[in-house]
Formats: structure tokens, C-alpha cells, sequence
């Protein structure tokens, strides 16, 4: 068998679990109006998923998907999206990951891997090229997800098998349970290890040699050389590399513009002391790249006695400011520990940070916590309480409910500290200086962190050289308002759509956003003359910008279908009380504000803005109306 | 001056970038397992290294060619095989020390670096600088510069403090 380019038979491998069988078929009749990758992936679920299916349940299905340019020459080609619907909020589950697992798949023929059903007794899927097998993997379960990369690769004999594994945490069914590769890579937040644990799916190993075929492969080589060298080229990438992958997340800009513990505070004078740069550069083994990307975001650290790791910002700041934590030692541990059993940093943090505030409050004591007491940066609270979560073992078993859940176990005074958006702790932004990045917080599916014209508003936030950006607003969203903070205007509402579309162009393609968005502007065109020399179909950015749309909304509809409406877009009450310290210290969000500003969020896009759901006019323009019948009711999962 | 293909394990982040532009340029198509040129990881992916023909003055691929089809290319400098002559015996890949030939699970026949014409495209691509293509008289002394960077910093790390040059 030859490679299977984009479109081709063969393109999606379904694997049935309940019978040990598989199949593959073609993706063809998606990619006009979804691309690929996310947009695909996204469709199948809504097709296949039956509405309040539940998520741990046999009927729930995963599926990941590259997309066209996934596994080429095109820089940064190796994100691999993973949809599912998600046991923590009931809702479409959004996660993607780098590394190499997705890129092996694509080498052995797939762009997109269905996984329906479930087993009874554990296994894993061992996919190489043509050869599909489901094995038992009984001798696997129970093993911790590092263990089960060396365990695999060894068995199957081949180092350069790329693995996909879930720890005790997905076992155990853990809400916010991640999927690990070998490099310590995770497709997280959503709880999608629990959906792999409850179809008793302990791993997918995969190797792949049929490689990637393209429809102008000489034409591919010069575009993808030029995308190359213009990301190398551009100041912004001139500047990164001036700094370390775990560089930026640290010093008193950091310490003073984002959000600590359980939101808190807005300043961590300690935070701002911390000895970050010493204490990873004597440790750095090695810059860490994911497949065809030059710019090493991520540092591959290793510490004697407790082991390797990727450091990125968000597993740093989650087990250092969220938890007020100052021994970087033990937030080392905490990220190999967590890594280990499969769990979400950020959401697991962020439990942790609840119990030390009610701890400090005199809201829960040591009781109720198995005897740990919650003492804010304790060494004990927080690797105890890992433990505990990736066990599922007395508080524990609790706590991988999830954040809402375990507070109103805990004492009726604790759900009004509870921060969440959809179920989700959200990445520690100063979201109540930034009413941009907060309004896509509370449309958004999942936490959607700060991207594109969101994260410009947060860089115009803290003082800084920001003139040219504030030119670049009037051009693109017709107001300087859009980036400046302190407003509500439909300038902002413009920008966060366009985030939105933004966001979702490399994840419909199969690139990371990441190195793009170092280069200025967007190299938009690039990507769309690599799609087509890729797959010699015609695109305009014009179509892809539509097909993002599209997606928006499919996403949206999905959502409906599982029960989400208008309700569903809060925030949390710590976002509208003034922050405490640090640059933006008594900034706060308006609550009227807020809900004028998504009123004219849901108008612009098309949306109804009693329900905040897509008018009939606006499915019809996408060409979505067929899909509109369904998503009246009101439906949950689990529970 | 001829060239010669310098690397440098140590800057290698194993983004692989090398290997997907050396087997789209050489076969059309990417796919890591027909590159001439692989990025080995070992100990769970932690250590990283390029490996490919080292363009041996005195090649023991040649050496051990039965059909005498390994010779050097006079421009470019490449060891190049006569495919004409191969047998695909695979004699050469068991003999290098390197994993310098290969043979290509294609199309059965060997495969190793031809130095892309002179201008190598893995070089070209790595913007880490782990790969580099120099001229053959500054090789061993860029060499040197990059050791003694690494021993400076090392010196200067255990310097006592008010020592710093």
C-alpha cells in the first residue's frame, strides 16, 4: 500500500473495540466544508455521537485527527487535535497535542483515528502501517504512563514506536484525565484519559513508514523552504530565541500581570524572586522540538531522583503560582507526578488552590482532606493531594469529580469561591483587566487562552512599546479599542471573533499556531499554498476563514445538542471584584458590561441573543441548516 | 575548498525537520524512513543525534563492495553508488559504523547522503546550527571553538565570584 494523501480512501482508520474489529474509509465528503484535522473531527463526532450519549459509556467514541499539511515539511506540522465528548462538562471535548504520536500516524496512512466501543478486559491498539491489532494489555494496567512508554517500546521491539498512553488517572476515571505520549506531550483539560480508561484502552502504540504523499511534491519543497526561512526570519522568532523555552514566565512582569492561587491575587511579590532561570538552565538537558518546528517552546529538563520532563508555561505556572508554591523542586515533582498518573495540570492546580483557600478561610480542615492539612505552597498539600486525585482514594475520590462538584461536597460555604468556566479552571490570565480575552473565555469552548488579537490585548495590557499595535486595531477591527483595555466595544467583540477564526485555521490544517504567531503579520498565505501544493485542491484564505466559521458554529450547535445555552457563558463572581495587587491591581470586570458586550457578540455572529445560539439564517448562510433540528433540546451525559 | 557536513549532537532540539526535507526532496514524498539522514533518540527520546554518511576519506563501504560500485563523486565529494553495479546486497550497511548507507524499504536499493549536488538541504533546514556544511579546513576548528565554549562556561560557572573576565 502506498501513502494515502488527504482525501483518498483509507484516510480514516475506525476501529471498533467491542469487536476487535477495523476499517478504514474515506474523509472525502468533509473537506470541502470542514478541511481537516479539527473541522473533520468535529463533524464526525456530531454525525456519530447520538446526543446525551454517555461520555464513559460504551456508545462514546474519540477520535484524532491530523490534518492535510499533518506529518509534511511545513513548519511546526505535528499538533494532532483529539475530539470526544468531555465527562467533565458533558460538552465537546477540545484538546490537541505535539510531539510525534500524530505525525507516526499520518506516516502509517491515517489522517484521522476513530475509536468507538469499549472492552472488557484492558488492551491496547498497536497500528503499524497496514497491521491494525488489538492486544490485552492486562500486564500494562496499573502502570503509570512513562512506564507504559518503556514497557510498549520494549515488548514491541522498535525505539522508534510512538506511544499514547493513560496512567491510574484514566484508569481510575478521573474527570480531568489526560492522554500522554512517551515525550511527556498531553491532550488535556477535558477529561479524555477517563474516556479511553472506561473503554478499558490502556495505549495506542503506532509506526508508521508509508509516509506522506503529495500532489506537487517539488512545488511543496520550495513553498515549505520559503515558510520556513520567513518564520526564521522575522524579528519576533529572532527574539525568541534569544530566551529559553521556560523563559517569559517568570520576573516581576509575570509576577505582577497574572493570576495567583485560586484567583486570588494579582501579585506574588516571592514569585517575582524565584531563582527560575538558575535553577532550569543548570538542569536543561536539551531544547525540546516537535516535528518540523524550530522554536524549542518547550525545555526537556532533567532532575536526579525525580526524572525527566518537558517544561512548558503552563504545567510551570500551574504548580508555582497557582498553588503559591516557592520550592521549584517540589514543582518539579509535582509535574513528573502528575505526568505520571495522567492528570491536567492546570485543572488539578486549581483543585489544590480551592482546598488551600478553604483551608486558610477556616472553611475545611484537615478531616476532610484525609489529614493533609491545605497549607498554601505546602510540599505535603500538594503532591498529597495528586496522589490522592490520580488514586481516586478517599478525599480524592471526590475531587476527580471535578471543581463544582467537590466544593458543594465539601461545606455549603465553598461553592461561591469555586472558579470555573464550563467546568474548566482557566489558565491564570488577569482576565478582569482584559475584557477580550474574557469575553472568549465565556463564549469559548472549553478555556480558550489568550491567541491572536486576544493575546495582543493582553501584551497592550502591561506597559511596553505598543504603538504600532494600536495602529494595527484601527486597520484591522476599525478602533484602537480592540486592544486597549478598559472597554466594551464592538471593536473587541470584532477582535475575539476573529481570535476565534484565528484559532482554528491550524487546527483545521494540522500545524501549531505556536510559530506562526511569532512571525508578523500571519503568514496566512503560506499555509494556503501549502494546502494546495499538498493536496491539489483549490483554497482561498477567504474559504478557510469560512471554514473556521462554519467550525465556530458546528462547535456551537454540538454544544446545544448536549444541552448548552446562553447560561452556560458565565464567569466566574472573581472576575467582576477588583484585583487584588500587581499592574492591573482594582481592575474588575463589569457584570452588565459583560453581558451587553456578549449580547452584541451573539448579534455580530449571527447568534440569538436570548439563547446564544445560531439563528436559522445564519446555519442557512453556512450551509448548516440541515443540522438545526436538533439542537433544541436540552440534554446532559453523566449524571 | 571542498565542504564537509559538520554536527553538532549537542544543539540538536530532535524537531526532525532534517529528515522530512531530505526524504521529500529525495523521493518525493515525507516520510522519515526514507531519509538518508535520521535523527536517533534514545533513553525515552532524551538524547538526540543526527546520523548520517560521514563522506569517509577512505570508505569502508567501498571497501566491502563486492561489485565495486561505491566511489567518491569528484565534485561534490559525495560516496556515491552505482546503481548500475549495486547488487543491493546490503554489505555496505552492515559495515558502516555510522548507519551511513541504508538500504530503502522501497525500492530495495542503497541509499546515502549525496551531499543534495553540494548544497545539503538538512544543513539548510536546521536553523540550530546541529547540522552544518563547512569548508573542510575550518571543520575541526569550529569544532574546537564550540568544546571550548562549553568548557569557558563550565569555568566561569565555578569561578569564585568578582573572577569574571
Amino acid at each position: 500500500v502506498r501513502s494515502s494523501a488527504c482525501g483518498e480512501k483509507g484516510a480514516l482508520l475506525r476501529v471498533d473495540l467491542t469487536h476487535a474489529t477495523h476499517s478504514t474509509e474515506s474523509v472525502e465528503a468533509y473537506v470541502d466544508d470542514y478541511v481537516g484535522g479539527r473541522g473533520v473531527g468535529t463533524k464526525i463526532l456530531w454525525d456519530e455521537l447520538p446526543p446525551g450519549t454517555d461520555p464513559l459509556g460504551p456508545d462514546s467514541i474519540l477520535i484524532f485527527n491530523n490534518g492535510p499539511l499533518s506529518g509534511t515539511a511545513a513548519p511546526a506540522s505535528g499538533r494532532l487535535d483529539v475530539s470526544a465528548k468531555s465527562p467533565l462538562n458533558n460538552f465537546h471535548a477540545v484538546t490537541n497535542l505535539g510531539g510525534y504520536w500524530g505525525v507516526e500516524l499520518r506516516h502509517a496512512g491515517y489522517l484521522h483515528l476513530l475509536i468507538t466501543g469499549a472492552r472488557e478486559e484492558p488492551g491496547y491498539l498497536w497500528i503499524h502501517n497496514d497491521r491494525v491489532e488489538v492486544r490485552d494489555a492486562s500486564h500494562l494496567w496499573g502502570l503509570d504512563t512513562y512506564e507504559t512508554t518503556v514497557q510498549l517500546r520494549r515488548e514491541l521491539g522498535d525505539e522508534d514506536t510512538q506511544v499514547l498512553s493513560i496512567g491510574p488517572a484514566g484508569e481510575n476515571l478521573v474527570l480531568f484525565s489526560n492522554i500522554v505520549t512517551n515525550m511527556g506531550e498531553a491532550a488535556g483539560r477535558f477529561g479524555i484519559g477517563a474516556v479511553m480508561g472506561s473503554k478499558k484502552l490502556k495505549a495506542i502504540a503506532v509506526r508508521g513508514t508509508r509516509g506522506v504523499a503529495l500532489a506537487q511534491p517539488r512545488r511543496f519543497l520550495e513553498l515549505a523552504r520559503d515558510a520556513h526561512r520567513r518564520l526564521w526570519e522575522s524579528p519576533g522568532f529572532k527574539e525568541r530565541m534569544k530566551q529559553p523555552g521556560y523563559a517569559g514566565m517568570f520576573g516581576d512582569k509575570f509576577a505582577s500581570s497574572a493570576a495567583f492561587g485560586n484567583y486570588e491575587d494579582g501579585y506574588w511579590e516571592r514569585f517575582a524572586h524565584l531563582e527560575v532561570e538558575e535553577f532550569f538552565s543548570k538542569r536543561l538537558v536539551r531544547s525540546a522540538g516537535c516535528h518540523a518546528c524550530f522554536l524549542q517552546c518547550k525545555s526537556l529538563v532533567h532532575i536526579p531522583t525525580i526524572g525527566y520532563g518537558l517544561s512548558g508555561c503552563t504545567a510551570f505556572s500551574s504548580f508555582v503560582g497557582t498553588v503559591w508554591n516557592e520550592d521549584l523542586t517540589t514543582m518539579w515533582e509535582a509535574i513528573i507526578l502528575a505526568n505520571r498518573y495522567g492528570l491536567d495540570f492546570l485543572q488539578t492546580a486549581g483543585t489544590i488552590a480551592l482546598l488551600m483557600e478553604l483551608y486558610e478561610k477556616g472553611i475545611i480542615t484537615p478531616a476532610q482532606t484525609d489529614g493533609i492539612p491545605m497549607i498554601k505552597g505546602s510540599r505535603d498539600a500538594i503532591l498529597g493531594i495528586i496522589h490522592k486525585i490520580g488514586r481516586r482514594e478517599g478525599v480524592g475520590s471526590i475531587l476527580a469529580d471535578g471543581i463544582r462538584g467537590a466544593a458543594e461536597a465539601l461545606d455549603s460555604r465553598a461553592p461561591e469561591y469555586v472558579v470555573e468556566v464550563k467546568g474548566l479552571f482557566p489558565h491564570g490570565y488577569a482576565f478582569p483587566a482584559l475584557e477580550g480575552a474574557s469575553l472568549m473565555q465565556a463564549v469559548g469552548v472549553g478555556d480558550p487562552f489568550p491567541t491572536y488579537g486576544t493575546s495582543t490585548e493582553q501584551a497592550v495590557s502591561v506597559p511596553g512599546p505598543w504603538k504600532n499595535l494600536l495602529t494595527e486595531a484601527k486597520e484591522l477591527f476599525g478602533s484602537d479599542e480592540a486592544y486597549l483595555p478598559g472597554n466594551y466595544s464592538p471593536a473587541k467583540v470584532r477582535m475575539v471573533i476573529a481570535s476565534e477564526h484565528g484559532t482554528r485555521v491550524p487546527d483545521m490544517l494540522g500545524v501549531c499556531i505556536k510559530p506562526y504567531k511569532v512571525a508578523e503579520p500571519f503568514p496566512l498565505e503560506d499555509l494556503v499554498a501549502l494546502y494546495e501544493a499538498a493536496t491539489g485542491r483549490a483554497l482561498t484564505s477567504a474559504q478557510l476563514y469560512s471554514a473556521a466559521e462554519r467550525l465556530v458554529n458546528l462547535e456551537r450547535l454540538f454544544d446545544a445538542r448536549e444541552g448548552l445555552t446562553r447560561e452556560d457563558d458565565r464567569l466566574p463572581q472573581r472576575f467582576f471584584k477588583p484585583i487584588a495587587g500587581g499592574v492591573h491591581q482594582g481592575k474588575a470586570l463589569d457584570a452588565e458590561k459583560m453581558e451587553e458586550m456578549k449580547d452584541v457578540y451573539y448579534q455580530t455572529r449571527g447568534w440569538d441573543p436570548q439563547t446564544g445560539l445560531p439563528t436559522q439564517e445564519k446555519l442557512r448562510e453556512l450551509g448548516l441548516e440541515k443540522l438545526a433540528r436538533v439542537h433544541s433540546s436540552r440534554r446532559r451525559g453523566r449524571r | 575548498m571542498s565542504k564537509k557536513l559538520l554536527i553538532y549532537p549537542e544543539k540538536c532540539i530532535g524537531c526532525r525537520t532534517c529528515e522530512i526535507f531530505c526524504s521529500l526532496s529525495h523521493t518525493g514524498s515525507c516520510n522519515p524512513a526514507r531519509s538518508r539522514v535520521n535523527v536517533i533518540k534514545t533513553t525515552q527520546d532524551v538524547l538526540c543525534i543526527p546520523m548520517m554518511c560521514q563522506q569517509c576519506l577512505d570508505p569502508v563501504c567501498a571497501q566491502v563492495c563486492p561489485s565495486h560500485a561505491i566511489h567518491r563523486n569528484k565534485i561534490t565529494g559525495a560516496v556515491e553508488t552505482d546503481q548500475e553495479r549495486c547488487l543491493g546486497c546490503g554489505v555496505c550497511v552492515a559495515a558502516c559504523p555510522f548507519g551511513g548507507s541504508a538500504l530503502d524499504p522501497w525500492s530495495g536499493t542503497v541509499v546515502r547522503c549525496d551531499l543534495c549536488e553540494g548544497a545539503p538541504l538538512c544543513a539548510e533546514v536546521c536553523v540550530q546550527g546541529a547540522i552544518v556544511y563547512v569548508e573542510e579546513e575550518r571543520h575541526g576548528l569550529l569544532k574546537k571553538r564550540s568544546a571550548a565554549e562549553t568548557l569557558l562556561a563550565a569555568l566561569k560557572a565555578v569561578a569564585p565570584k568578582g573572577d569574571e573576565p
